[in-house]
């Protein structure tokens, strides 16, 4: 087990940097469209964007993680177990890391979005679990059965469009109106959230793992 | 040590035959140490147990002799128990195939003798 | 303390790919795994190193259960063959990071050799797997073998696409890393006349099962093509195992198999030879029926 830790330690390491480019890619762009540079600002704003590509990372990660580590780590003598075990170990981390950053570079920058952002760790962790055990076992269909998974995609995000567009046409809200409402929506927090992030958690591992079992290792 | 191995016989025969070859022909000398097994393996691409095998032979026959924990050595009079283990051979091995063609081809026996006799040894 | 398996059987889509097999493979062997294509070589060796489940049968290592056991795990590798595609996942992973990776998770990796070993194959470790050709894989799956220093190693294929030295000098590095550990190999290979020689036993898997398993060189020693006119080769072999029967014109040739005691008669007029291990392969696998003389 040890030798698996210092494995995934490493890899969750490398994940990581993946977030620090999408972070900086986002910090890069916000810099530029902002009016006047404003550093207290957008250091506040910064933890939100590393929580969007955390998420982000941890969504697709799984697909190439069963793509290319799982059967090549089974090829050299790891049991499946250990390997579940190490995958969900390096979701952790980079989720704990990425919430654990950001709290700190709130608890450092003072400001009205730093106290929002902190009051709302809780349901942000529920929220990243959430969207990461979705991605999980979105990737984990998408692994096994390609066309189930492409159907699926073009389903989720043909409604996620339609019902952007109809609210945007429709209502005519502007961004900062819907952000807000997210916000007061999270500091409510409320309990059926946090059941829906240990649910999807629990199904993508018992999904993953039984898959898992049956792996046959092709290179 | 350095002919090639042929299909036509087990190769623990011609292992245990190229050695007593380099004894009649003095490249190994009595008293002297032959290649380990693990060394003829290498040499010739083959299983080291192949090799053993050959080499056993020969240990059987008191051509080699094994010294404790350094390794095969040739056996003092081992050259003349190879020359007179290939000369009763020889009958067999040469004589009954030469023998055998010769009738296939209808040659006389006089015809053969005469034939023998006409080259020089 | 061997490797064992029992009654394994494995289906894929209802075809029965492996039918029944047990094996005793002992420890300080080299052996030959050969067989046709799609004779179940892979995936004999990738459920004896629990890399794929048996559908039933059960394998062990030294008495230990296989499967989701890492102790048992720890004495084994299986170097598979890496068949990188554009489509493979293991495309864009550099040569030195899989190394890397083998060494984090074989207990025994040695370092000094792999160094050795890269230098000798002259292989670019900032090379990704997907870019190199069929024998720069081949180095690469023989390098993960021997630096794991398992004791029950396995390999498939490891000399296809190595050109005639390069071949050679896997064969010299096996025996010497043979010689210096005692390790088990297990080899599958098409090649076999070049590897007849380095294996101390051989088994000759055919369409699923395990059709023999037999000290190399006994088995070369009971084998006879037996040639000559057609009358004479049925007189001389009557009543043995006969394989893989060729005929032209009036001219006949047949492989036996004998069983202890048995010999092709002496009298007839009939040429008698012994036969490689590759020829010996094709008697007994090859697409003539079997019939008893």
């Amino acid at each position: 087990m040890k030798r698996n830790l210092r494995f995934w330690v490493r890899y969750t390491w490398e994940g990581m940097q993946m977030v620090l480019i999408v972070l900086a890619i986002f910090l890069v762009l916000s810099a530029v469209g902002a009016s006047r540079l404003e550093l207290t600002a957008l250091a506040a704003a910064a933890p939100a964007y590393l929580l969007l590509a955390a998420g982000l990372t941890t969504i697709m990660l799984n697909y190439g993680t069963q793509v290319v580590y799982i059967p090549l780590l089974i090829s050299m003598g790891e049991t499946r177990r250990n390997l579940f075990l190490g995958y969900h170990f390096y979701r952790a981390l980079i989720i704990a890391a990425a919430v654990g950053l950001s709290a700190l570079v709130w608890a450092l920058v003072p400001g009205e979005i730093s106290r929002l952002g902190l009051s709302n760790i809780p349901a942000i962790l529920a929220l990243l679990v959430t969207s990461a055990s979705l991605g999980s076992i979105m990737g984990t269909i998408y692994f096994k059965w390609k066309w189930v998974a492409t159907i699926l995609l073009v389903a989720v995000f043909g409604a996620c469009g339609g019902v952007g567009g109809f609210s945007i046409a429709g209502g005519g809200e502007d961004v900062a109106r819907l952000v807000g409402k997210g916000a007061a929506f999270l500091a409510k927090f409320p309990w059926w959230v946090a059941l829906a992030a240990l649910l999807a958690l629990a199904a993508d591992a018992a999904f993953h793992w039984l898959l898992l079992r049956r792996q046959e290792v092709r290179l | 040590m350095n002919e090639q191995l042929t299909e036509q016989k087990s190769i623990y025969l011609q292992i245990s035959e190229m050695i007593e070859t380099d004894i009649l022909r003095g490249i190994l000398l009595e008293e002297e140490q032959v290649p380990s097994t693990n060394e003829l393996a290498k040499l010739y691409t083959i299983n080291p147990a192949t090799a053993a095998k050959g080499i056993n032979l020969l240990v059987d026959e008191g051509i080699l002799y094994k010294r404790r924990g350094i390794g095969m050595f040739v056996s003092p009079g081992a050259r003349g128990k190879i020359l007179e283990k290939r000369r009763a051979a020889f009958a067999r091995d040469h004589i009954a195939p030469l023998l055998a063609e010769a009738k296939s081809l209808g040659i006389t026996r006089e015809e053969l003798l005469d034939m023998i006799r006409e080259r020089e040894l | 303390m061997s490797l064992t398996c029992e009654h394994i059987t494995k289906v894929y889509g209802g075809r029965e790919v492996l039918k029944d097999v047990s094996l005793t493979l002992e420890p300080g062997k080299i052996y030959g795994l050969i067989g046709r294509n799609g004779a179940g070589k892979t995936t004999l060796l990738s459920i004896l190193t629990a890399q794929n489940p048996a559908t039933r049968g059960t394998v062990a290592v030294d008495g230990e259960p296989v499967w989701e056991n890492r102790k048992a795990l720890e004495r084994l590798c299986f170097s598979r063959e890496l068949n990188v595609g554009a489509e493979s996942g293991i495309a864009a992973i550099k040569v030195k990071e899989y190394l890397r990776i083998a060494a984090t998770y074989y207990a025994g990796w040695d370092k000094e050799m792999e160094k050795r070993l890269v230098a000798l194959f002259e292989l670019d470790g900032k090379k990704k797997l997907g870019k190199l050709s069929k024998g720069m894989l081949s180095m690469v799956t023989i390098i993960v073998a021997m630096c794991s220093k398992a004791p029950y190693t396995l390999l498939d294929e490891p000399v296809a696409g190595l050109d005639v030295v390069a071949r050679e000098q896997f064969y010299k590095l096996l025996l010497e890393e043979y010689a210096a550990t005692g390790r088990t190999f297990v080899i599958s290979t098409h090649i076999i006349e070049e590897a007849a020689d380095v294996l101390e036993e051989v088994i000759i898997l055919h369409e699923g099962r395990v059709l023999l398993m037999e000290d190399t060189q006994a088995l070369l020693e009971r084998v006879r093509y037996v040639s000559g006119k057609a009358e004479e080769v049925d007189a001389a072999v009557a009543g043995l195992e006969v394989h893989h029967p060729e005929t032209l014109g009036r001219s006949k040739g047949v492989t036996v198999f004998l069983k202890p005691g048995q010999q092709v008669e002496e009298s007839r007029d009939v040429s008698v030879q012994l036969v490689n291990l590759q020829k010996a392969f094709v008697a007994l696998c090859g697409e003539e029926e079997r019939h008893e003389a």
